[in-house]
């Protein structure tokens, strides 16, 4: 839009060329609006469901107090500007904790405004709905007198260099009020050109979207053309800046806190915000891109305001307003071009977010104020086709220009304040009184309407008292006096010392006992109070939105009424066309083909719904109550569904118990598996090393008595001979047999020795006395330790005496040194009775030191086969049978070292 | 790990997505507010930049950073919206 201007412009940006250029942006707007509405119409709004539309237009958080007033508040400030975007941010980070849960409970109950959630959630409560709509607009109004402000100071910026130009100088009040009349026509032609009266405006969401852009395009061009342009790179630029601009020492304090609080709270309670963050929602999903896009939309929109501020506060005079930097920097330095654009970034900041806020506005009043009124008066007449919706929309156009004229109103009264950011920081304490309510209803279930109403009116009255009327400076119902010192000069009751309170800052004094008096309030009286039935119906349902399906709710509310009725109902709010396709698409999932579709629970919930959608949940239900009779709140099932939920979440805790434990068998199975299929080879393997070892017996005994029955002049001597042999290898095999039946009998571990008390010393003597004879035919010494005394262990002596054995003959047999010799040792340590077999031999290496312990393996590098390769196995079975071990030990020196241990007897 | 998980279409997002997107706000909250931000507020500057400015800026840019990857992993399950396609004839015209 800019740039045809930008081009021959320069000699001329006067009032009436401003005019125009504004003139020509809303054309280009309503263009926009039009056309994305026609698109929505024909079903083409495929690209206006994309999450980028979505976060544009919860950019109209960023208002004119944005586009002017965060430089001004930069300048006074420092720093402090930037707690305005951050706790947006934070809210919008958080988004999977909060706002998610509101557009969630906003979707599924066809919420219409703030006003509508907070007597939805507290049993469709009309007086509820009155009040928040009541705060929404008192709150609203400082809010769109600040838009107004902006406007007028930034026309009244252009017409003073105009010099005499056409919108008066000096009578910012003129000014103003052809502003607020201009809003208004634009607002009005805006946001209730729809003849469709539900609540989802897409073109304006577009528009609203385009106006984002524009604003911070024409933020970040000011911004760039200041930095790089006149102040000469981020470096000069700062050390320019007044020494003391950051203001770092002072500024994180507890106002910095509040601050942040404030603009977080402000994210979720300002009715415009809540219209196009929930309300305008046409899928969920597009929150989680907002949930980074939106916060990055607001750091690139704070990005250059520290620059701008520290600029215009080095380069411009000294009383220049600080507000209008972004502004005035460019004029001064001659860029009519960019001027422009600021000043249409500007009127797009003030401009949407006027136009959405009346939206919202709008509808609540129209819902919450003016329809509970007609029904009032008009219970018992019967209402012709769409005369209800041409009621609404009539109504909406009226509460529009009432909104824009308190807002003139109050900028008229207000005239002496003349910070931007403050007056934007009182509207923003005002809907923070919402915030409890909220929170409440949608975390809480115990929080009754009696606590949401007694905790928003004492909020809402202290706000009032402490901050509102005060911002006035005694122009409006409070005098000066009275603000000074209190009413009837009571100094307890002082607006900005409330109870003796001092020495803070007006805001975090107002909020504080706002605030305390809000929360205590809801939470005391919820607790005090019980809620009804519909209060417990709907707080069920909002606080476990995620678990409960919206078609339930007819499960709850039984009602009787007649189709008719309904459909006249229907009728007078959506229009015939509308009802006609409703009635007909619900009749026909009823499985009906022609009439009216049958009354059921089902149907009037839906149609409530429905309504809802239009009208406001509380208006919607007083209507259909208007109609329907014996309305009854099944408390049993909403007990089940309390009992459902908690059930639910049982069942899914057990199941993620259930898995854990499965996943535990699962890995204990495997390592079983694992263990079996090793046995199973091990089997394998022994079957193929006892077949071999009985083979080569076996073979030799049937080969000498094949020979034998052959050959009958054997000579006698050879024939002895070879008988010798057979009974050699027979008792060889039997002794073979003897020894696997004796390892397997051991593996079983069911043999049980008789133990008794026995002196180890004596029987490892007679061990060694037998292999003497052996050793000395090998020409080996055996060297014994000296004995120790009381080596008294619960044993069986043969079996002990077996292992002993079985070691020494294996360290005799195997040793291939020239001057063999075996080393016994015994000891006592830690109550363990241990001898030791030391041997000069080859030893064992030490990948096979568990190996040799198998059946049937002898050490690698033994040649001799003579031995079954059992013995090690048995001992091993025998000592651990005893309770004792058999190891073979690492040393350093030749040879091996086994170590037999058994526990000492404790008997004495 | 938890691939098992991971591949259940309509599954709830991963618990441990979730808890980080709880605590990410929280985290963001402690050290942007006084007095973990106190320590950033010293006269010095980088690149002639004060430091506080930067430092502002810097955790702002990394926690948008940080909520881009969790929306990411947190949206990668998320449920399609079931409530659409069953009561929302108003808006069932053209966007689903």
């Amino acid at each position: 839009m800019a740039e045809p201007a930008g081009v021959n412009i320069k000699p001329m940006l006067t009032a009436n060329f401003l005019l125009f250029a504004c003139l020509a942006y809303v054309g280009f707007l309503f263009w926009v609006a039009f056309a994305v509405d026609r698109r929505a119409a024909k079903g083409g709004t495929r690209w206006l469901g994309s999450p980028i539309i979505y976060t544009l237009s919860l950019s109209i958080y960023c208002t004119s107090w944005t586009f002017y007033g965060a430089v001004g508040s930069a300048a006074r400030n420092g720093l402090e500007f930037v707690t305005i975007y951050l706790g947006p941010t934070i809210v919008f980070i958080g988004w999977w904790w909060l706002m998610r849960k509101l557009v969630r409970i906003g979707r599924v109950h066809r919420i219409t405004s703030i006003a509508d959630l907070i007597s939805s959630r507290f049993g469709k409560s009309s007086g509820l709905a009155v009040i928040v709509t009541v705060l929404a607009v008192v709150g609203t109004t400082p809010y769109i007198a600040l838009q107004l402000k902006a406007l007028t100071t930034s026309f009244q910026v252009i017409g003073a260099t105009d010099g005499g130009g056409s919108s008066g100088n000096g009578s910012g009040v003129v000014v103003a009020f052809w502003v607020a009349v201009g809003l208004a026509v634009f607002t009005i032609l805006f946001g209730t050109r729809s003849i469709d009266a539900n609540e989802r405006h897409h073109g304006v969401v577009a528009a609203i979207a385009v106006e984002s852009l524009v604003k911070l395009f024409a933020l970040i061009a000011v911004g760039l053309f200041v930095v790089f342009g006149i102040g000469g790179g981020p470096t000069e630029l700062f050390s320019n800046a007044p020494p003391d601009m950051l203001q770092t020492e002072n500024i994180f304090s507890l106002r910095w806190v509040t601050l942040t609080f404030l603009s977080a709270t402000a994210i979720i309670c300002l009715p415009r915000q809540f219209q196009v963050s929930v309300v305008e929602n046409v899928d969920e999903r597009h929150l989680a891109t907002a949930s980074w896009l939106f916060p990055l939309y607001l750091m690139l929109i704070s990005l250059f305001v520290l620059p701008i501020a520290a600029v215009g506060l080095s380069q411009l005079p000294a009383g220049a307003n600080p507000d209008m930097f972004v502004l005035t920097l460019p004029m001064a330095a001659n860029q009519d071009a960019l001027a422009l654009l600021a000043i249409l970034g500007g009127f797009s900041s003030a401009t949407s977010m006027v136009i959405v806020a009346c939206i919202a506005l709008s509808t609540m009043v129209s819902n919450h104020i003016v329809l509970p009124i007609v029904l009032k008066f008009t219970a018992s007449q019967r209402r012709t086709s769409g005369e209800l919706k041409e009621l609404l929309l009539n109504s909406r156009r009226v509460s529009i220009l009432i909104i824009l004229f308190l807002g003139y109103l109050y900028f008229r009264l207000s005239a002496t304040s003349d910070a931007l950011a403050s007056i934007g920081l009182i509207a923003f304490a005002g809907v923070a009184q919402l915030l409890p309510s909220i929170i409440g209803g949608i975390f809480w279930r115990t929080a009754t309407r009696a606590g949401a109403i007694s905790g928003l009116l004492a909020g809402f009255s202290l706000w009032v008292y402490t901050l509102f009327l005060p911002s006035f400076n005694g122009s409006f119902l409070m005098s000066a006096d009275m603000i000074a010192l209190g009413p009837w000069s009571i100094d307890i009751l002082r607006p900005a010392a409330l109870f003796g309170l001092t020495g803070l800052d007006p805001l975090i004094h107002s909020l504080f006992w706002s605030m305390t008096a809000n929360v205590l309030l809801l939470v005391g009286v919820s607790l005090a109070t019980e809620p009804g039935p519909m209060e417990r119906l709907q707080g069920t349902l909002f606080v476990n939105v995620f678990r409960t399906s919206p078609g339930d709710q007819h499960r709850f509310i039984h009602r009787s009424v007649t189709a008719e009725d309904l459909f006249v109902l229907a009728q007078s709010i959506l229009g015939a066309d509308q009802a006609g396709r409703l009635f007909n698409e619900i009749a026909l999932s009823q499985g009906k083909t022609s009439g009216l579709p049958a009354a059921t629970n089902a149907f009037i919930t839906r149609l409530e719904r429905e309504l809802a959608g239009s009208v406001g949940a509380a208006s919607a239900h007083a209507m259909v109550s208007q109609i329907a009779s014996g309305e009854t709140i099944s408390l049993g099932e909403l007990m089940k569904i309390a009992d459902e939920t908690a059930r639910i979440m049982e069942y899914s805790h057990q199941a993620e118990q259930k898995s854990e434990q499965l996943e535990v068998t699962a890995s204990q199975l495997r390592e079983a598996n694992a263990r079996l299929k090793e046995l199973d080879a091990q089997k394998d393997d022994f079957l193929n090393q006892v077949s071999h070892e009985l083979r080569t017996p076996m073979t030799s005994i049937r080969s000498f008595s094949d020979i034998m029955m052959k050959d009958e002049y054997l000579p006698e001597e050879q024939a002895t001979r070879f008988l010798r042999i057979i009974n050699k290898e027979s008792l060889r095999l039997t002794r073979l047999l003897d020894q696997i039946l004796d390892l397997n009998f051991l593996e079983t571990g069911k043999v049980e020795w008789p133990l008794s008390r026995k002196d180890a010393e004596t029987i490892l003597e007679h061990a060694i006395e037998t292999q003497i004879a052996v050793a000395e035919k090998a020409n080996m010494k055996i060297v014994r330790s000296d004995k120790i005394k009381n080596a008294f262990v619960d044993t069986d002596a043969d079996r002990l005496s077996q292992v002993f054995i079985n070691l020494l003959s294996n360290a005799l047999k195997y040793n291939t040194n020239t001057d063999p010799w075996v080393r016994i040792s015994s000891s006592i340590q830690d109550g363990l009775f241990r001898v030791k077999f030391e041997d000069n031999g080859p030893g064992v290496p030490r990948e096979d030191r568990e190996r040799i312990f198998a059946k049937f393996a002898r050490g690698r590098t033994q040649t001799d086969y003579t031995g079954a390769g059992l013995g090690l196995p048995i001992s091993r079975q025998i000592m651990r049978n005893l309770g004792g071990e058999v190891e073979i030990l690492d040393h350093n020196s030749q040879g091996a070292v086994f170590c037999v241990s058994l526990p000492v007897s404790n008997q004495t | 790990m938890n691939n098992t998980r991971d591949k259940h279409p309509g599954a709830s997002p991963h618990r441990k997505w979730q808890e980080a997107a709880l605590i990410t706000p929280v985290v963001g909250m402690f050290i942007l507010m006084p007095p973990f931000i106190s320590i950033f507020s010293i006269d010095a500057s980088l690149f002639g930049i004060p430091l506080i400015v930067l430092y502002i800026f810097v955790v702002w840019a990394l926690l948008i950073l940080m909520t881009r990857f969790l929306s990411a992993k947190l949206m990668r399950e998320y449920p399609m919206d079931r409530n659409d396609a069953e009561t929302d004839g108003r808006t069932g015209r053209g966007e689903h």
